[in-house]
């Protein structure tokens, strides 16, 4: 068999073999969020969300708030919201003016994780 | 070298991959994803096939009339497979035509080569990679008519690659550089020269800046470009230094890859036109993730 052939048969058997039922699936990356990334917002706010562009895992999946300090500011009450899986939630009391910082750790259905992080701040 | 060339080999291989291990993977450090650059490698150790990779370039003659000039068409074609979760190997080919002054044309594959990988250190803190591999390439794989050598090599390198995300840097933040340096010893020295081989890639991640800087309202498409410039600069032992300046775009759609970038001689010596560079990729480890795009061994 010639090697340009072998490749082809190569492609053809990977393409053959692999499950349809293995649909594309991915790590999970921020689509975008609420106050946006990096974002300057004049009141405060009641929570933060942040918009995922693949389905995650709830038992895997944390969301913090943080102040110019580190402190943590956030309610505690982050999770992956019932009715929409691709939302991390969480709520935060009344910020005072400042830099916040928003950490995540998520994993997506097929078990790859990412972290990330982001600031906004409130005038 | 025998057992490259089987298909036999290929299907072995396809289906060790697909017996067993665990998922988890993509060049990833921190905030940082590091995407696979095209003429140089990265230093991520992944499960991903590149095909095709289309190169043309134009070779110029030699000023002492010493060979003719012709125009080259690479097709090339990667696989990465990770055996653990930071150990791989990649297997290159490529088939070469060669369109030369005098009208004839020679064509047929270049030497296969074989790569080991292993990623030796991540800081997620420091968006920083570093990966150690050596590659092989096998003698008297490839068609004399496209100039493949007789002669064998062994390349031991170093990557890395450094995100400038931990930077107070501002809108500087999606930098990027990575970068691989090689020494390739030939079997046969009197016949082919060692070589020293440098590669480096500038990058400005347009989706960093959107995930993790500041939202600035891209349109869909360009918050999945990564502008970048690769350098490659290869000296062989006792000549003078050649390379290309290869400025393009990456597209990145998670599952797949598309990069295109021009290639620019560095200077006289290289004896090139311009010429292009376009690569199709595949994440297996996301298409998937459950067969072969998840290592060997956990």
């Amino acid at each position: 068999m010639k090697k340009s052939t072998c490749i082809i048969t190569l492609a053809a058997v990977l393409s053959l073999n692999l499950p349809g039922a293995e649909k594309a699936r991915a790590h999970a990356f921020l689509d975008h969020a609420d106050p946006r990334v990096g974002a300057t917002v004049a009141a405060s706010i009641d929570r933060v969300r942040i918009w995922f562009d693949s389905v995650l895992e709830p038992a895997f999946s944390t969301v913090s708030v943080h102040d110019a300090t580190g402190k943590t500011v956030d309610k505690g009450d982050g999770r992956v919201n019932p009715s929409d899986a691709r939302l991390l939630e969480v709520s935060v009391p009344r910020l005072a003016p400042g830099t916040y910082r928003v950490t995540w750790s998520v994993v997506a259905r097929d078990g790859h994780r990412t972290t990330g992080d982001y600031t906004f701040v409130i005038k | 070298m025998r057992r490259l060339n089987s298909p036999v080999f290929w299907v072995a291989i396809f289906m060790a991959a697909t017996l067993a291990g665990t998922a988890h993977a993509h060049g990833i450090a921190g905030n940082r994803v590091f995407y696979p650059t095209l003429t140089i490698d990265d230093p991520a150790v992944m499960d991903e096939l590149s095909l095709p990779t289309l190169t043309t370039v134009r070779q110029n003659a030699a000023s002492d009339g010493s060979a003719q000039g012709f125009r080259l068409y690479d097709f090339g074609a990667e696989w990465d497979k990770r055996i653990t979760e930071n150990f791989g190997l990649a297997v290159n080919a490529d088939y070469l035509l060669q369109h030369n002054d005098d009208g004839t044309t020679g064509k047929g594959f270049d030497n296969f080569s074989l790569t080991l990988k292993y990623k030796a250190f991540v800081s997620d803190a420091h968006e920083f990679m570093a990966s150690v591999g050596v590659t092989r390439e096998f003698g008297g794989t490839g068609s004399g008519a496209v100039g493949a050598s007789a002669n064998g090599s062994t390349t031991p390198k170093i990557y890395f690659g450094k995100g400038l995300g931990d930077l107070p840097i501002g809108y500087l933040r999606p930098l990027a550089v990575t970068g691989t340096c090689g020494y390739q010893f030939s079997d046969k020295r009197n016949s082919d020269p060692d070589q020293m081989n440098v590669g480096l890639s500038v990058q400005y991640s347009l989706p960093y800046l959107q995930q993790h800087v500041v939202d600035i309202g891209l349109p869909a498409f360009f918050a999945r470009v990564t502008p970048l410039v690769e350098f490659n600069l290869t000296r062989v032992q006792g000549e003078q230094v050649t390379g290309t300046v290869a400025p393009g775009i990456l597209y990145d759609e998670k599952s797949w890859q598309f990069g295109i970038e021009a290639l620019l001689p560095m200077n006289g010596a290289t004896n090139t036109n311009v010429g292009v560079i376009a690569q199709m990729h595949f994440f297996l480890d996301h298409l998937f993730p459950d067969s072969l795009g998840k290592p060997l061994f956990r």
